[in-house]
């Protein structure tokens, strides 16, 4: 099994999916590059067109499932493949790169909230 | 018994712009100190953050006394990072400059790729304000590091010496350094190839530089920072060479570059 393939086995359609640490972004008409703090350290990351697509529409926070409505709004159907896959293809390596972060659970679960 | 007799024996030297108090109480590494360090010695400065080479064995070999002044200067660079922090942008570069207009060429690479080669070879005649770290402030001024040169011997494994840069023919800026231009070297060209110096646009000059930068996410807005010293200095650019040759040209343009 692929690591794309173990990563989307794990990443269900109701995965909470929220920004990392992303210090500073800094975009050109070439493009956008992010900094972000991960687990070795800051790294700036150079986004794809849809890779920033996805990380601008994560927002402060969304599911996979509602991510894909919110792009397929956005952009439309793509002129080739699926846009279900691109965009979990693409949030993938978002996750990877520590750009996004994906928990378990509906974005409404507050189970983690301290309590009064 | 005297006061003197008890006092530390503290060599105070001048890195990134800030001072750093060097304790040296084993007496066999303070005449070595003084002469490696001695293109950085200035005045003592009270709360100067310190620092001390690792202690000897009793009987200690040159390679023993080597490796810990190779600790002392990795130490040194580590508090002047830590007390510039926020305020230069720091670069793991060499640079070299003008001595009659400060203009300076800031040459961009990781440790152990051929910094203190290149200074070496192209610095005679220039300023040489660092082989280390080069920090540049928000309106393009450089604070120098004249640290000790940090020369490898044949072997591999065996420590590297800390040479000043005196004995190496090289001299501090004699004005104010301020950055006229920035490379990023990379010495991936085979004997008889010829060099290869390409234009990096600001994007990609921000991934590749990022890396080697320290403390760059102290700042406020980091990218932007990075990205607006890159573009006053009129981009980034990479050399691919063979040899330090292939470099002297690209130095000479720059240098010649005025404010």
């Amino acid at each position: 099994m692929s690591a794309d393939r173990e990563g989307a086995a794990a990443l269900t359609s109701e995965a909470l999916l929220r920004p990392g640490e992303l210090r500073d972004t800094y975009s050109t008409d070439d493009g956008t590059v992010v900094l972000v703090e991960g687990a070795a350290g800051h790294r700036v990351v150079r986004l794809s067109p849809l890779g920033s697509a996805v990380l601008e529409a994560v927002g402060s926070g969304t599911t996979l499932a509602a991510l894909e409505v919110e792009l397929r709004s956005r952009l439309g159907e793509p002129p080739a493949g699926n846009l279900s896959e691109l965009v979990l293809s693409a949030t993938l390596a978002l996750v990877e790169e520590d750009l996004i972060v994906a928990g378990q659970g509906h974005k409404d679960d507050n189970s983690g909230v301290t309590q009064p | 018994m005297t006061t003197d007799a008890a006092a530390p024996f503290v060599v105070h030297v001048r890195a990134l712009g800030a001072t750093v108090a060097i304790e040296v109480p084993d007496e066999r590494l303070r005449l070595p100190v003084e002469q490696a360090w001695s293109a950085c010695r200035t005045e003592a400065v009270p709360g100067a953050p310190g620092v001390r080479p690792p202690s000897l064995s009793p009987a200690a070999e040159p390679d023993e006394k080597a490796s810990a002044l190779q600790s002392l200067t990795q130490s040194v660079t580590r508090e002047a990072i830590l007390a510039r922090s926020g305020e230069l942008m720091m670069f793991h570069a060499a640079a070299l400059s003008d001595q009659s207009t400060g203009a300076t060429i800031a040459m961009v690479a990781p440790g152990g790729t051929g910094k203190t080669t290149l200074v070496r070879a192209l610095g005679p005649g220039r300023g040489y304000v660092t082989d280390e770290t080069v920090g540049v402030a928000a309106d393009g001024a450089i604070a120098p590091y004249c640290k000790p040169l940090s020369v490898r011997r044949e072997h591999p494994r065996q420590p590297k010496d800390e040479i000043s840069p005196g004995t190496l023919g090289l001299c501090p800026p004699r004005v104010e350094p301020w950055l006229a231009g920035l490379v990023l070297l990379r010495r991936d060209r085979a004997a008889g190839e010829r060099p290869v110096v390409e234009d990096v646009g600001v994007l990609d000059a921000l991934v590749q530089l990022a890396p080697e930068t320290s403390s760059l996410a102290a700042f406020d807005r980091p990218l932007h920072r990075l990205a607006e010293l890159v573009e006053s200095v009129g981009g980034l650019r990479r050399i691919r060479y063979h040899s330090v040759d292939d470099v002297e040209p690209v130095v000479r343009e720059v240098l010649g570059r005025s404010r």
